[in-house]
């Protein structure tokens, strides 16, 4: 499917493919081949369905045990919600960089990455239960908000990072379909039923296209900036605050950083999953793998970055209070947790990704990006486990609590989570194409492979 | 036999490329000649070898170099002057891996820039057979070849189109 | 690219030459009051040798001042290099070509003039030496526990890879101009080019080179100035001991970097008549990511601020509260939100006002008005209300040596630019002239789009 070099050159692996289909071919791959499901795709809705099932059945177990009273038990739920926002949630963050980078090679990239907006429907179902049960301000907790008497589910500050979410989820629906238009409108003309409803007026005029692309743009900056206040306020509210003591004003950013971190990994995994069940083979060269592999490593090395800043920091502050935290986070009861966090998200990709031929691979950035999805599992853990489990208010932290280590509830309730992101991503796999089609057609329109003298060149057009 | 250097200066790349392929058909092998030009061209674009190199070796060694430097100054000078700060032990490890990392990164960029001097093949003494028309835009065919096939060479070049050919005698003078 | 231009290798070279080979009068006036700027500083570091420290407003509650503040500020600005450069190069952004040297040399002079200041400020540099482990006879060795002494290491790595950075990839340009003059001229640039002939070999070590060389000097570039805002950080000073210093003074470094870059550009494109090369092009995409980097650095901003009042402790609030709500202060804190962020930004969102040279320039250096004094007010008010006994708060006000030394720095930075400029093509010649072979055409139905072609 790729193009031949010529013979008679030295010149080293072409690094660029172009799919052999004309328009008429690509839009029949992807409406009927792509949005079919054949067994693996059955056997996988399955599997992780019963999965998700058995979390509802650990949630209930949870909510019998302990109410909605005792936050310290609701540690465990609170890191996956936070696991799940940081990994899968963040990653069409990864899509709207990309085509504000306008790299031509995240084509088959984007809509992979956008289809996680789906995941945060799911998430924000799941965070309920969690502003719940957080503690109230008016107990002597430090936070940025105020008291509100209003009729409210949940009090300040549940009820901001409640709206937060939500309108993190309602910007990425909003993009997810705006990107998704014109694709929803080639299904409605080739299959009907409900892409009717969901095409609209879409038929492709000039003035449409510029809507799109800067609708895409304007979104995709409010979905990272929202991402990113979301962030601060799970790190501040769900995590800081709870520990008397705790003031790091790195620490939003740092959650930031671990996000988008996690979006790239998220990213990459699920790219190495569509190539190798999902029928994008063709679309998903090593190209691909190769370009995230480098802003990979950048955020792994910008995550230690950010962890040794508070490291080093309260290492030389020396006072009681911040000896306490690094006690409670890092040395103490967590210091499992943080060892293998800090392995798996930065010793491992550090290693491994500064080789060049690490990185020029497709399993080499895969397994990279699992680790680092491993290390943010133990990341979450030790961020929202510990502080969940402190009950003390004051300016210290007198006592660091022990270690909590997670039950069958807790357990049950992690994987249903993971789960039940999972099986939403994959149902609207099937009703949104993996592989965006105007995307990809718009490349093939813009790059040639063409002869220059004795060798080959890759020509990218750039319309902007 | 001496081998003689001879330039053939052309115009632009398709000649250039033509070139090649002639002298390339009288028997010269690609380690004989060279393309000097004004920018780079994209690998491969006259038919030329792509040229290996060991630049990569060069800033791991330099890293090495410097984290060694660095770690022997940062620990040397803790131990020969042991005086307790603010609480912090005297082999203080994480001020140490601020300028151990700095050494590090400063090692690896030296031997970086030494490397790519290196593998350039420069600093050179004499420029040699060389035209400062290369600098407008024209493109330098070098080639060294034994003195039997000069004329075949030089008539290649005059062939595929050489706006000029200079030649270096065995003597050393440049025409 | 809206403004492509199709030149041919003479005309690059003829253009791109033309200052380092031609004496302009306007360049004489312009490095006339450069000089005597640099030279009003010399005569105040002279004043200030022969008098004592005493001469400035420095006081025993107020130990940094104005010329710590001046030092972080060249060091940020020493950041528009790398950033521009190095990130560039990898990202393969084409708009880089004309930028890149420019903001090189800019990235040496800033963090040569930065690295000055320290030493004035020591009021006995003679005693500089001390900072280096060389002195084996006295048995007393730097602490390398103190965050003073990192500083040198981080600023002389730094300033030795861009000084570098910015040599290797001269080289190709010194000899075009080797090939170009002759006598003594033609001497120095044939030893400067070490023999450059433009072989494969050569030209592809000048693209690994900048690859290399970029993903090595970039994390450099974080540390230098994450060193230097920990010289604050590591204390426990009120306002000062916080964790979010390093990124929150890397991204205001990056901001004033490259505004400081968008100065230069602008300046270069009017005083060096360089309109084919510098074009709104550049300053839009400049200015989109000015953009990006002012957002990022107020969410830092912000962050500093609500944790600054989220403990309520009562030395950080004093602090705060003389920050925001207390003359002079006060109108230092407007000026900062206004010049750094909600005047430049709403501008630079219209793509007319990007394109906009002279609005770009002046934008800019509001940029960097309201970060030269983001720098004081996170010095300043920390040290006067240093410790929780009121009696021993003071009062700061610089004297008029301290004010010529800081005004002086921007011409030592003008001086040494200037001469750089007079010397060696301040655009990359070679990197121009590829850019020029790297552009090719799509026809798609009725339109030519523009592309380029890549290996």
């Amino acid at each position: 499917m790729h193009n031949q070099h010529r013979n008679g050159t030295n010149h080293q692996e072409h690094h660029f493919h172009r799919v052999d289909l004309s328009p008429g071919q690509l839009t029949r791959f992807v409406l009927l081949e792509l949005l079919s499901g054949g067994s693996t795709y059955r056997k996988a809705v399955t599997l992780f369905g019963i999965l998700f099932l058995a979390g509802i059945v650990g949630f209930i177990m949870r909510v019998a045990q302990n109410g909605f009273s005792s936050w310290p038990a609701w540690g465990y739920p609170a890191a996956i919600v936070a696991y799940i926002l940081c990994t899968m949630q963040a990653a069409p963050i990864v899509a709207f960089a990309l085509r504000a980078a306008k790299g031509h090679w995240r084509r088959p990239v984007s809509r992979i990455a956008e289809l996680f907006t789906i995941v945060g429907v799911v998430n924000l179902i799941f965070l309920l239960p969690i502003l719940f049960v957080l503690p109230p301000i008016t107990g002597g907790r430090l936070t940025f908000w105020f008291e509100m008497n209003w009729l409210l589910p949940f009090s300040p500050p549940g009820f901001f990072v409640f709206f937060a979410m939500l309108s993190l989820v309602i910007c990425g629906l909003g993009l997810l379909y705006l990107v998704s238009l014109p694709d929803l409108a080639a299904a409605r003309d080739m299959k009907g039923g409900v892409y009717r409803s969901l095409a609209r007026g879409w038929v492709g005029t000039p003035r449409q296209w510029k809507m799109l692309k800067s609708g895409a743009n304007i979104l995709g900056a409010f979905y990272l900036m929202t991402f990113v206040f979301v962030s601060t306020l799970f790190a501040m509210d769900l995590s800081e605050t709870l520990v008397p003591g705790w003031k790091d004003a790195i620490y939003p950013a740092f959650h930031s950083i671990t996000g988008i971190q996690g979006a790239i990994a998220t990213t990459l995994v699920a790219m190495a999953i569509m190539r190798s069940f999902g029928g994008l083979r063709e679309y998903l060269h090593m190209e691909q793998f190769w370009a995230l592999s480098k802003p990979l490593l950048a955020t792994s090395l910008l995550w230690f970055y950010m962890w040794w800043s508070t490291f080093l920091t309260y290492w030389y502050g020396r006072t009681p209070a911040e000896q306490q935290v690094l006690q409670l986070l890092m040395f103490g009861p967590y210091f499992v947790p943080f060892v293998l966090a800090f392995t798996f998200k930065f010793l491992i990709p550090l290693v491994f990704l500064i080789w060049n031929r690490v990185r020029m691979s497709i399993m080499g950035p895969t397994l990279i990006a699992c680790s680092i999805l491993i290390g943010d599992l133990f990341e979450f853990i030790r961020l929202y486990v510990g502080p969940f489990t402190v009950t003390q208010y004051g300016h210290i932290l007198e006592e660091v609590p022990q270690a909590h280590a997670p039950d069958i509830a807790d357990i049950l309730i992690m994987v249903g989570a993971i789960s039940g992101a999972i099986l939403t991503y994959l149902i609207t796999a099937k009703i949104i194409p993996v592989l965006s089609l105007w995307d990809t057609k718009e490349g093939l329109l813009l790059t040639r492979v063409q002869p220059y003298h004795k060798t080959e060149v890759l020509v990218i057009g750039k319309p902007e | 036999m001496a081998n003689r250097s001879i330039l053939g200066i052309f115009r632009d790349p398709e000649s250039t490329a033509s070139a090649v392929d002639s002298i390339k058909q009288a028997g010269i092998g690609t380690q004989d000649f060279d393309i000097l030009s004004g920018v780079p061209y994209p690998e491969g674009t006259f038919g030329e070898h792509g040229p290996g190199h060991k630049l990569f070796v060069f800033p791991l060694i330099g890293a090495a170099c410097g984290f060694s430097v660095a770690l022997l100054l940062t620990l040397g000078t803790q131990v020969s002057f042991p005086m307790v700060q603010g609480g912090k032990p005297l082999i203080a490890i994480p001020p140490m891996m601020v300028i151990m990392y700095e050494g590090t990164m400063l090692g690896a960029i030296l031997f970086t820039v030494l490397g790519v001097i290196f593998e350039s093949r420069l600093p050179r003494g004499e420029v040699g057979l060389y035209d400062p028309r290369i600098t407008e835009g024209y493109i330098g065919l070098l080639i060294s070849c034994p003195e039997d096939k000069f004329s075949t060479v030089e008539q290649a070049l005059r062939g595929a189109g050489a706006e000029d050919i200079k030649t270096e005698s065995s003597s050393g003078v440049h025409r | 690219m809206q403004d492509r231009k199709v030149l041919t290798d003479e005309q690059i070279n003829r253009e791109l030459l033309w200052f380092v080979f031609n004496r302009p009068t306007r360049f004489w006036v312009a490095i006339t009051i450069a000089g005597l700027a640099f030279l009003a500083g010399i005569t105040a570091f002279s004043i200030m040798v022969t008098f004592g420290l005493g001469v400035t407003g420095l006081n025993p509650v107020v130990a940094w001042a104005f010329l710590i503040t001046n030092f972080v500020f060249w060091v940020g600005i020493s950041h528009a290099g790398v950033m521009i450069s190095a990130i560039l190069r990898l990202t393969q952004a084409e708009w880089r070509r004309p930028v890149t040297r420019a903001a090189e040399v800019l990235t040496v002079f800033a963090l040569a003039t930065a690295a000055i200041f320290p030493l004035i400020h020591m009021g006995r540099p003679w005693r500089a030496y001390w900072i280096f482990p060389i002195d084996f006879a006295r048995g007393v060795w730097p602490s390398v526990r103190s965050p003073l002494v990192w500083d040198p290491s981080a600023i002389f790595t730094y300033l030795t890879g861009s000084s570098l950075f910015v040599y290797v990839a001269l080289i190709p340009d010194l000899a075009i101009a080797r090939d170009r003059t002759t006598g003594f001229q033609h001497r120095l640039y044939s030893i400067l080019c070490l023999g450059w002939r433009g072989t494969p070999m050569q030209w592809k070590m000048q693209v690994l080179a900048g690859i290399l060389l970029s993903g090595l000097i970039l994390p450099v570039f974080v540390s230098v100035h994450s060193i230097v805002s920990w010289d604050f950080g590591m204390s426990l000073v009120p306002n000062w001991h916080t964790t979010i210093f390093a990124p929150y003074f890397v991204i205001g470094a990056v901001h004033s970097g490259v505004s400081g870059v968008v100065t230069l550009m602008a300046f270069l494109r009017i005083f060096m008549k360089l309109e084919n090369y510098i074009t709104p092009d550049h300053f839009d995409a400049l200015g989109r990511l000015l953009t990006v980097v002012a957002t990022a650095w107020l969410y830092f901003f912000l962050l500093e601020i609500v944790y600054g009042f989220l403990t309520l402790e009562t030395a950080e609030t004093a602090v705060r509260d003389l920050q925001i709500l207390k003359y002079p202060y006060n109108i230092m804190f407007i000026l900062i939100f206004l010049n750094s962020y909600f005047i430049p930004v709403p501008l630079w969102l219209f793509k007319r006002v990007r394109r906009n040279v002279w609005l770009m320039f002046v934008t800019s250096l509001m940029v960097n008005v309201g970060m030269w004094l983001e720098r004081f007010i996170i010095i300043v008010p920390g040290l006067l209300y240093r410790q929780p006994l009121t009696f021993v708060w003071g009062e700061y006000t610089p004297s008029l040596i301290e004010t010529t030394l800081v005004l002086s720095s921007f011409g030592l930075v003008t001086f040494g630019f200037l001469l750089f400029s007079k010397i060696f093509p301040i655009i990359p010649i070679a990197d121009q002239k590829e850019g020029q072979a790297v552009q090719e055409e799509i026809q798609i139905g009725k339109v030519s789009v523009p592309a380029i072609i890549r290996e």
